[in-house]
Order: C-alpha cells, then sequence, then structure tokens
C-alpha cells in the first residue's frame, strides 16, 4: 500500500519530468556546451591558448584561403589558436556568470527580504541605499575599483557582486513585503516564532522562485560585463583568454584578420542569448497564472 | 408530489408585478429572436460547451429576463448578443442571432461596430472598471454618440448633458468634466446607463447591473432603470441571478441551467407555478423574511465541472425526480403558449 | 500633491550625498595622490607640504565634510592631468554626451515603441514572435562587439561611415545605433508588457461595447494610458545610457564623459573621476525626479488643492 510519501513523491519526480521535457533545447544545449567547455577545456581544445607561435600568426579559419585544419577558426596576432582561447575563455565566463550571480542574488535577496519584512526605517535606508547604487554609473565605479584594487578575477567577481546586488532588492522587497502582511506570517509571529526564523524558514524559500528567475536572466549581464572589464584592459590579467580580451586584441587586426574579433563575439552571443532564453522560459513556468495549463 | 422544504406558498409571496404588466404589451413584434445558439470554450483543458443550444425571442418595449447562476451560460449570451465573446478561446459554433431580421453572426466587424452602442446598448456589470480613469465622464458619455453620429462637439456636449439629466445625474454641468474616481459607485453606474441611453438604441442588455453596488444604492439604480424603461419603452433583455430583480423589472423570463434554458413564461405565471424542477428549487432557496422559518433550502448537490456536463438532462444528478429517460435531452414542451419546460417529467410533478 | 514633491525632493537629495560619500571612498581606496602628483625622487619635505596643502593630513572625517561642501559648490578641484578644474572639464565634455544618448534614445524608441506596441495587439501572431525575438537578439549582444562589428562592416568594408570622431550625423550614427541595440530590445518588451496589460483592462472591454473604432480604442484607451509608464521607462534608459555610454565613447573615439572617465581612471586622475561619477548620477537623479513630477502632474486620480 502506498503511503502518502511514496505518492508525493512520484508526483513530484513526475513534474520534474515534465519541466524538463519543456526547457527550450536550443537554447539549454547551448548552455550545456558552454559547461562543458569550461570544465573539460584541456581535453577539448586542441591547442594550449597562450601558447604562442608566432610563425602561424593571424592564420584565417578553415575554410578561408590559408587556413588549415590545425587552427579551425584561425589564430590570432601572436599566433595563439582562437577556438582554444574560446573554449578557455568558457572557464572564465562561467565562473563569473555563475559566481557573480549568486553574489549578487544572495546580497539583493537578502536586503530586499529584510528591507520587506520590516519595514519602517530600515526599509527606508535600504531603499535609500539602493536608490543610491543605482544612480552610480557602475560600469565607472566597477572600472574605478578594480582601477584601484588591481585587476583579477575574484577582485572582477566581487565588484559584480557589489553593483549588481541592486536589480534584485527591489523585487525581492515587493514580494517580501506583502508575504509578510500574508496570514500564515501573521501565525508565525502570534505562535512566537522569532524574526530570524521566519525570515529563513518562511520568507526565503517562498521569495526563492523569483530570486532564481532574477538570477538566472543575470547570468548574461554579468558574462558580458566581464567581458567589457577585460575589453578595457582591467578584467582577469592577461595572457589568460577570456572573451572579451580577445576582443579588445583583434580589434586593432580588424582590417586584416576579422575573425580573432567576431569569433568571441559569437560565442558572447550565443550564451547571453541562451542565458536570456532559458531565464525567460523560467520566469514564464514559475508564473502562478501559468498554472492553469494542464 | 415532492414537497420542497419552506416551498413557495402564493400568499407569502408578496411579489410586486412590474408596472408595465398591467399593460398589455401592444407589440407582438420580435426584435431579437435567438435560434440553437452554441458558444464552446476552447482550453488545454478540453471543451466547455457554455451554451448548449438555446432558443429565445425577444419582443418589442419587452423586459425580458435571463435568470442563471454563476456558470449557467448567462453572461456569454449576453457578450454573444453584441458579438463580444471572448476570443480566441471562447467560439460561436453554431446558430442565429436575428436581429430586426438580419443575423447578427453573418455580420463582419465593421457592421456589428455599427451596431453596438448604437442599436444594442450593453450595460457591464461593474462601473468602477468599465471607465477609463484618465478620461472625463463627460468624455466617455459622448464617444458612442460621437462615432455613431458624427456630430460636432457642441452638440454632442449638449447631447450628454441631456442624457445625464435623465439618469438623474445632479448638475451635469458641473459634473461632466468629473473623472470616475471622483464619483461613488451609484453615480457611476449612472454614467454607464447613460452613455448606454446616449444613442437611443432599439435594445438594451443589462449584465447584472446591481450586483458590484451597495444594497441601497440597488434600489435606486432599479428604480431608474425601470423609469427610463418606462418612459422610452425600451426593449430590454435583464441577465441576472437575482429572482428579486426580476420579479420587479421583467415581462418575461428564461431560467437557464448549465447552458440550457430549462423555462420560460411570464413572471407571474414562473413565481405562481414554476414546473422545472431547478426554477423550483430556486424559488424555494428564496428567504422568507422575518415571518417563516429562517432555515434556507437549498438544492442539494453541486454544479457540475463545465468540462464534462452530464449526458442528457443537465438537472438529472440534482433533481429529485429523476428517472432513467432523463438521459435523454428532453425537449421544449409547451404548458401553454407562453410557457415553456424543458422536462419530461413536468405534467406529474 | 506638493508634499510628495517635498518628500521626492529630500530623497533625491539624500541619494546625491550618498552618491558624492561613496566617490569620496572610491577615491581614497584608488591611491595616494601626493604620489601620484610627484616625481619618485621628491623629498619627504616636499610630500609633508603637499600632503599639508591638499589637506590629506586631517583627520579623515573632517576631509569628508570639507570634500562634502565643496562638491555642493561645484567645485572638485583640479584635475592632475589637466590642470583645469575638473568640474570645467566635466562640462566641455557633457554635451558630446547628452548629444550622442539622445540621438541613441531617439533611434531606440523609434523603433522599440511601435515595435512593442504592434507585438502587444497582434499577441500571439507570428508578427508577435519575430517581434520579440528581435528585442531578444538586441538584448543578448553585447554592445561593445556590435559597435565592433558596426565598424568592420560600415566603415572597413563598405567605407560608407567613418570610424570614429565627433561631428554630425555620419560621425553619430554608428555608436548612436551601438548604444540603441540594448535600449531598444528592453523598450520594446516593457512596451509590449504594459501594453499587454492595458489591453486586458475592463475599461477597452467597454469602449469596444460602445462601438468605438478599434483604431480609437487603441490610440485613445490603450496608448495613453500606458503612455506615463512607457515614458518612465524611456527617462529611465536615457539616464542610464548618458553615463553608461563609456565603452561605446572608448570605440568611436566619442569626446564625451565616458571617455573622460575612463581616461582619468588610468591615469588615476581622481578629482575628474569624482567629478564624471557624481554628474552622471546627478543627471540620472534629476531625470528620475522629472518623471516623478510628470507622472502626478498628468495622472488625474491625484488630488490637487
Amino acid at each position: 500500500m502506498k503511503s502518502p510519501e511514496d505518492s508525493r513523491g512520484s508526483q513530484q519526480r513526475l513534474k520534474l519530468r515534465k519541466l524538463f521535457r519543456r526547457i527550450p533545447k536550443g537554447a539549454a544545449s547551448i548552455i550545456l556546451i558552454l559547461l562543458l567547455c569550461a570544465v573539460f577545456s584541456p581535453w577539448l581544445a586542441p591547442h594550449n591558448p597562450i601558447e604562442q607561435n608566432l610563425g602561424a600568426a593571424l592564420k584565417p579559419p578553415f575554410w578561408q584561403g590559408g587556413g588549415t585544419m590545425d587552427h579551425l577558426l584561425g589564430t590570432d596576432n601572436l599566433g595563439r589558436d582562437i577556438l582554444s582561447r574560446i573554449i578557455y575563455g568558457a572557464r572564465i565566463s562561467v565562473i563569473v556568470g555563475f559566481v557573480g550571480v549568486i553574489l549578487a542574488g544572495a546580497v539583493g535577496t537578502l536586503l530586499g527580504v529584510i528591507a520587506g519584512y520590516f519595514g519602517g526605517k530600515i526599509d527606508a535606508v535600504i531603499m535609500r541605499l539602493t536608490d543610491i547604487m543605482l544612480s552610480l554609473p557602475f560600469i565607472l565605479v566597477g572600472i574605478a575599483i578594480i582601477g584601484a584594487i588591481g585587476p583579477s578575477l575574484t577582485n572582477v567577481v566581487i565588484v559584480l557582486g557589489i553593483t549588481q546586488w541592486v536589480g534584485y532588492t527591489r523585487i525581492i522587497r515587493f514580494e517580501a513585503m506583502s508575504l509578510s502582511r500574508s496570514e500564515f506570517i501573521e501565525m508565525a509571529v502570534i505562535s512566537g516564532c522569532r524574526w530570524w526564523r521566519i525570515l529563513l524558514v518562511h520568507i526565503l524559500p517562498n521569495v526563492l522562485n523569483s530570486a532564481v528567475v532574477l538570477a538566472t536572466l543575470d547570468v548574461g549581464k554579468m558574462i558580458i560585463i566581464e567581458a567589457a572589464f577585460s575589453f578595457l584592459g582591467l578584467g582577469v590579467k592577461p595572457p589568460t583568454a577570456t572573451w572579451g580580451a580577445m576582443l579588445a586584441d583583434g580589434r586593432l587586426y580588424m582590417t586584416v584578420a576579422w575573425w580573432i574579433v567576431t569569433f568571441p563575439g559569437l560565442a558572447i552571443f550565443a550564451t547571453v542569448l541562451a542565458g536570456n532564453l532559458i531565464g525567460d522560459w523560467l520566469r514564464d513556468e514559475l508564473d502562478p497564472r501559468h498554472q492553469l495549463k494542464a | 408530489m415532492v414537497e420542497y422544504p419552506g416551498a413557495v406558498q402564493n400568499k407569502e409571496l408578496q411579489m410586486k408585478a412590474p408596472n408595465s404588466e398591467l399593460r398589455t404589451l401592444n407589440s407582438e413584434e420580435t426584435i431579437l429572436e435567438v435560434k440553437d445558439l452554441q458558444i464552446h470554450f476552447f482550453t488545454d483543458r478540453g471543451v466547455i460547451r457554455a451554451v448548449e443550444g438555446v432558443d429565445f425571442s425577444v419582443r418589442k418595449q419587452e423586459v425580458w429576463g435571463l435568470v442563471g447562476e454563476s456558470a449557467s451560460g448567462k453572461s456569454v449570451i449576453g457578450q454573444a448578443l453584441v458579438g463580444m465573446v471572448s476570443k480566441p478561446a471562447g467560439r460561436i459554433v453554431s446558430g442565429e442571432i436575428l436581429f430586426k431580421g438580419e443575423d447578427l453572426l453573418k455580420k463582419d466587424s465593421r457592421e456589428l461596430r455599427k451596431i453596438r452602442g448604437n442599436q444594442i446598448a450593453f450595460i457591464p456589470q461593474d462601473p468602477t472598471i468599465a471607465l477609463n480613469p484618465l478620461l472625463s465622464i463627460g468624455f466617455q458619455i459622448g464617444e458612442a454618440f460621437k462615432y455613431h453620429r458624427s456630430l460636432n462637439m457642441n452638440k454632442v456636449h449638449e447631447q450628454v448633458i441631456d442624457v445625464m439629466k435623465v439618469v438623474n445625474i445632479p448638475s451635469p454641468e458641473i459634473r461632466v468634466k468629473d473623472y470616475p474616481h471622483q464619483l461613488s459607485g451609484g453615480l457611476k453606474q449612472r454614467v454607464i446607463i447613460a452613455t448606454a441611453l446616449s444613442c437611443r438604441p432599439d435594445l438594451l442588455i443589462a449584465d447584472e447591473p446591481t450586483s458590484a453596488l451597495d444594497v441601497t444604492i440597488q434600489t435606486q439604480i432599479i428604480k431608474l432603470i425601470r423609469e427610463i424603461q418606462d418612459r422610452f419603452q425600451m426593449t430590454m433583455i435583464l441577465i441576472t441571478h437575482n429572482l428579486g430583480l426580476v420579479a420587479k423589472m421583467c415581462h418575461r423570463v428564461a431560467v437557464l441551467y448549465c447552458g440550457r434554458v430549462v423555462e420560460e413564461a411570464p413572471v407571474r405565471e414562473l413565481f405562481k407555478d414554476p414546473k422545472h424542477p431547478y426554477t423550483r428549487g430556486l424559488l424555494a432557496s428564496l428567504p422568507k423574511g422575518e415571518k417563516g422559518n429562517v432555515d434556507l433550502y437549498t438544492i442539494p448537490g453541486q454544479l457540475p465541472n463545465p468540462l464534462y456536463h452530464p449526458p442528457g438532462c443537465h438537472f438529472s444528478p440534482r433533481c429529485p425526480h429523476v428517472l432513467k429517460k432523463c438521459q435523454e435531452i428532453p425537449p421544449i414542451d409547451r404548458a401553454s403558449e407562453d410557457h415553456g419546460i424543458r422536462c419530461w417529467r413536468w405534467r406529474e410533478i | 500633491m506638493g508634499a510628495y514633491i517635498v518628500r521626492r525632493l529630500l530623497q533625491s537629495l539624500i541619494v546625491i550625498l550618498g552618491v558624492i560619500v561613496i566617490t569620496f571612498i572610491i577615491s581614497r581606496v584608488i591611491g595616494d595622490p601626493v604620489a601620484l602628483l610627484l616625481p619618485p625622487e621628491a623629498s619627504p619635505e616636499q610630500r609633508a607640504y603637499l600632503t599639508k596643502d591638499l589637506g590629506l593630513d586631517r583627520p579623515l572625517y573632517i576631509q569628508l565634510v570639507v570634500y562634502v561642501a565643496k562638491v555642493m559648490k561645484g567645485d572638485f578641484g583640479h584635475s592632475f592631468r589637466h590642470q583645469e578644474s575638473a568640474m570645467k572639464l566635466v562640462f566641455e565634455r557633457l554635451p558630446a554626451s547628452l548629444y550622442l544618448s539622445f540621438v541613441a534614445v531617439l533611434l531606440a524608441i523609434g523603433v522599440a515603441i511601435p515595435l512593442g506596441i504592434i507585438s502587444a495587439i497582434k499577441r500571439g501572431t507570428i508578427i508577435d514572435r519575430i517581434g520579440m525575438t528581435i528585442a531578444l537578439f538586441g538584448q543578448s549582444i553585447p554592445a561593445f562587439w556590435a559597435g565592433i562589428m558596426l565598424i568592420f562592416i560600415f566603415a572597413v568594408q563598405l567605407h560608407w561611415l567613418p570610424p570614429s570622431g565627433y561631428g554630425g550625423f555620419k560621425y553619430v550614427i554608428l555608436p548612436a545605433t551601438t548604444l540603441a541595440f540594448f535600449v531598444s530590445a528592453a523598450t520594446a518588451r516593457l512596451t509590449r508588457s504594459n501594453v499587454l496589460d492595458a489591453l486586458d483592462m475592463d475599461y477597452v472591454r467597454y469602449a469596444r461595447l460602445k462601438g468605438v473604432p478599434e483604431f480609437v480604442v487603441i490610440t485613445r484607451h490603450v496608448i495613453r494610458n500606458t503612455f506615463v509608464t512607457i515614458f518612465n521607462i524611456v527617462a529611465l534608459q536615457l539616464g542610464l545610457v548618458i553615463g553608461g555610454a563609456v565603452i561605446t565613447e572608448f570605440i568611436f573615439s566619442w569626446p564625451g564623459i565616458g571617455r573622460l572617465s575612463l581616461e582619468s581612471i588610468y591615469s588615476r586622475d581622481y578629482p575628474v573621476i569624482q567629478a564624471t561619477v557624481v554628474v552622471a548620477a546627478l543627471i540620472f537623479v534629476v531625470i528620475n525626479l522629472l518623471v516623478d513630477i510628470v507622472y502626478i502632474a498628468t495622472d488625474p486620480r491625484v488630488k490637487r488643492n
């Protein structure tokens, strides 16, 4: 005889399976490829990304005259293989995208929940802080900070966390506010629940939905910002391969070697597009109005 | 014969018949005829047959009532009459709606638009959300008029003030510039009524005109609508779940259950001698007032799931007189020329 | 309404103050100005003298107060690189940024708003899908890559337009388009969702019930009611773009405040850094304030005395 727990578990598994069936396939595969590249770069990349080979510099991709199968997407001005650099660059993008989003998301969600639950002066202070951060042109601030503390992957992620949390706070705060007014929170308060427990156990899990959607949509933004920093020379230090730095390098040689600029840019574009598609899909899935569909 | 607990006794029910019942209806002329109307909603979960073969006709200068519970399909019929069934899920699958002899369902959107607001006017349920908060009420009243008559602004303004006076809006010259949020619920409904009247429509359809209002205001509005109907001899279709309203306003009434008309009769007859089990249940469940017992009768059972109507008579699962025969759809039988019942057993019960 | 405006003004003031304080913090983090100004072989006495002269020997909180007071008057000190007042430099470059931003936003809304409206009206149809796909693409393209590719196509390959520099239509069209990508995408999507919400409103239905022609229903009832929200969105984007066009200005060598700030960061010219950040933030805050005022001035539901 099935116990209630059993049937609930199998119901949840059924829901998850249905969920996965509906993921936009194209976007998901791109993200999968990205993750594979990031994790397995040493095995996937045909060449060492930082190894210079001036004799093979500025070779075009294999389908153009002068290209070889050895360097499928060509080489840059220092003879480094473009394809390998892109594969290794995925590492940076993945780290920045995910860690940055988790950092910013955590800070933003926490502040939003606190602001929404406590209201009053605390809310006002957090809101002013949000306004201030929003008014600051974050690129400038980010660049300034990195200019100060030096370019490195860690620093970029820190800067992202510091500047990007604002996007979460407003929305999470709104949800937390309406949640705090709801009856089951009242019940929790009446039954003597301490505030930190209420926040952690009751409110946080319920705003997690929105937070995750926002986070997924943000991954693309993070990757673009990291690329921007690298482009300006303020990201990860060379000669590490990152897509943004490749764009910066390639810019100077654009007239003679269009591939140095095009392929990393396409990589960024594809990744961000996939991230946005999945984020949109996730948001539509989690929208309570979608419960109407069978 | 099954007695419903607290069944209606003629003496206890002090229903005032509408004034116009005393006048005989001069015109036997039909202004609206609906034949075998079928409206279905196609959703992800299945097909909802909201209206399943409804026939009725409305005579000129008559107040015709359509009574039903929430999921009966009455609002959908109202929407269909003005060509505003929610697309894309809702579709009029078959049937005819003959207005002044012409089938509305065969008209294209442009022709329908000319009729809407002009010859057929609609009073929606909730006046608060029907008015655009950013436009003055004078403008919104005159809007229908402007597009159906193409007059210049001064003329429109005059007409707007006139019609505001008809619905008893105080100081219309001043209030014309007001915005919806400045008005009370009752006044907003008067604005809606004024808008409906502005083009002197031949047919006025009111969908629950009082449900969104406070009880005290309801009486005022009902009085107003009755006055207007008396004065302009307007043909009206009243869609409601409120039997009391029907008693006060209508000449004839049709009772709708789950997409089908189950009984149709002149009001007095329906209240005096209801023949369909559902109608009887409805009337029995009316509160009696301070005298009589306070226990309310409710019809046992629940409305069926709109996706899965029972075969045959829709009321059969809840009917105390159900027989095997009720698995077949009963046709409309006539007790008299004006009184139709959709039941196999109405003679026996 | 008056009370609300006062409250918003106060809020804005607090925000500006906060921004100023943050620029102070940043500049102190960036590095020791004395070391930047003097050559490495300078003597300790010279260092001490300059430190005193710049007021850097006083306790931090006093420095902060002095700084804030000066900034309120518009005094950011002198640029380390250019021997001019920092504020003056910023104001010299500001018009270029404003010009670029306005053109970019105009381009963006010219495309995005009609796209959003049409997509919403024709929701679910192929037109909607195409429109939103374009918007999605626009949001996913990194602006600086788009800029580079545009330069490549139009300047290098086709030789139709100059690759960089400041001037009239020829010069501004590429950078403005680059900036416009993201702005239009975001605007199109937001417009669409706002119009969709408006279309669902009962008063739209009721206007149709009255027999009002569809075109009028759309323009008068739908668009007018979404106008303020869309205006809000656009203004916001404008504010963002003015301060944030750093990379675009860099790529196209556009002499605006974005490029100025970049140069100053590279050269540790912190008075100029502070000046640009504060001015950019100020513009953003002022635009927001104006938008709020417009909002309550046009909504008849707000009580007036």
